[in-house]
């Protein structure tokens, strides 16, 4: 066996068993800490919590009477097409959204950020400016709110809750 | 799928399958490059802030720009349509491995928004890039250390996969499968209705494909012929999934671990003294 199979086979090794320690729960933590470039595949795919619930980026608005203006849709992105077996790019936006929602449960969860900390975290930053960008304001706004709200079901009749309400910021 | 089938051979049909994934996955990049503009929802402005980025910044904005990025993924279709070439050739481990460099710098870029498809995609890369070297260099043993880096990530996905729904009482209890068909982003009308009307039929579907996955390492020691079967029932599963939860970009990269996974079959096979 030469020397580059012999480096790379204990190379390969260590990457197998390094991606299966990493599915292991006290392991993890160190494993995405190190893991800049995501080498090591995450393989539970819609588990243990499988993605049973559609989000959507809503927003209203303060005006300078104080009234506050109705909730409105932030459209990040369209109904997945009849032909999404072949050609799917708007699962992306979807898929991003979704990754901000869960990054800031595990912020408030399992980092134990507070509310007054979480503005400062990257995917609320990431919302705050979509939402300044997309969601054209009242003319008197002085301030802007913005929460994600989530669904299940297809057709019009199905339930909403707002799974996380953002606090007031200027505009 | 020959059950003879030799190193040169998984490596052309592997690379054939990366080359289709890189095609889909660079153009549905593209399709989203508004994501990665300075005021697009994948903003460089705000995802600079990482901790970890927090050095020379002046590079990390021409590097992660929307235009870097498009000119990375334009490279990553342009080595995707080399690899169609129909023999294996020395531009191959290029191709392959600037395919793996781009995943690479899609996932230190993007942050948000990737997904397993694009995993396996950096896994077949990486794969490939090593079975063209041994290749090109006469050396089985390289080519074959490829083989075992698909064949044994591929093993890795499909079991932990199986064993993380075990651990879910929503998948064990019958109720995941209804529940992420009633979503819009990765569920179906149809779907939903029929698990929904048919929860018993939902609940034995939760079940076999956590058996189903769990089960995968065995097709290294079936024979031959049973193993082709199985892969060819995986590969329906995922055919399903890209019809019932449109993730379409999973179908390639899945299927391009199967030639590296017959080839262990018989390496395995073969020591084991049972052909």
């Amino acid at each position: 066996m030469s020397l580059a199979a012999t480096l790379l086979c204990g190379f390969v090794v260590m990457w197998l068993m390094v991606t299966a320690f990493s599915h292991i729960p006290p392991f993890q933590f160190w494993v995405s800490r190190f893991d800049q470039f995501h080498l090591i595949p995450r393989w539970n795919f819609f588990a243990p919590n499988p993605g049973d619930k559609d989000y959507h980026l809503v927003v209203r608005h303060r005006c300078l009477d104080g009234r506050l203006t109705a909730w409105q849709n932030v459209p990040l992105y369209v109904p997945r097409p009849k032909l999404a077996c072949l050609w799917h790019p708007q699962k992306r936006a979807a898929k991003v959204l979704n990754d901000a929602v869960q990054s800031i449960r595990f912020l408030y969860r399992h980092e134990g950020v507070s509310d007054s900390g979480l503005p400062f975290s990257l995917p609320y930053l990431l919302l705050l400016r979509t939402v300044c960008r997309l969601a054209p304001p009242a003319d008197d706004a002085t301030e802007l709110q913005f929460a994600i709200i989530e669904s299940t079901g297809h057709d019009e009749t199905r339930a909403l809750t707002c799974a996380f309400l953002s606090s007031y910021h200027r505009r | 799928m020959s059950v003879s089938m030799d190193i040169a051979t998984c490596q052309l049909i592997t690379k054939f399958l990366l080359a289709a994934w890189s095609l889909v996955s660079a153009a549905e990049w593209a399709a989203n490059l508004a994501l990665f503009r300075p005021d697009g929802l994948l903003s460089w402005d705000v995802l600079k802030l990482r901790r970890r980025l927090s050095r020379p910044e002046g590079t990390h904005t021409v590097l992660y720009s929307h235009r870097a990025f498009l000119a990375v993924i334009s490279g990553r279709a342009l080595a995707g349509a080399a690899l169609l070439a129909p023999s294996a050739n020395a531009w191959d481990f290029a191709c392959a491995g600037f395919i793996f460099a781009s995943c690479l710098y899609v996932s230190r870029r993007s942050v948000f928004g990737s997904d397993g498809s694009d995993q396996m995609g950096m896994v077949i890369s990486l794969g490939v890039a090593i079975m063209s070297a041994g290749i090109a260099f006469g050396d089985r043993n390289l080519a074959f250390v490829g083989v075992f880096a698909i064949a044994g990530q591929a093993t890795l996905a499909y079991f932990v996969a199986g064993a993380a729904k075990l651990v879910s009482p929503t998948w064990r209890g019958g109720h995941a499968m209804a529940r992420v068909m009633s979503t819009r982003t990765f569920g179906h009308p149809l779907a939903a209705r029929i698990a929904a009307g048919k929860p018993r039929l939902s609940h034995v579907l939760c079940w076999f494909v956590i058996v189903t996955e769990m089960l995968f390492p065995l097709v290294f020691i079936v024979p031959p012929t049973v193993a082709i079967v199985a892969l060819a029932c995986y590969a329906i599963f995922h055919f399903a999934n890209a019809y019932f939860m449109g993730l379409n970009a999973f179908v390639w990269p899945f299927l391009a671990t199967y030639p590296s996974v017959m080839l262990m079959n018989a390496t395995v096979r073969s020591v084991l003294g049972w052909q």
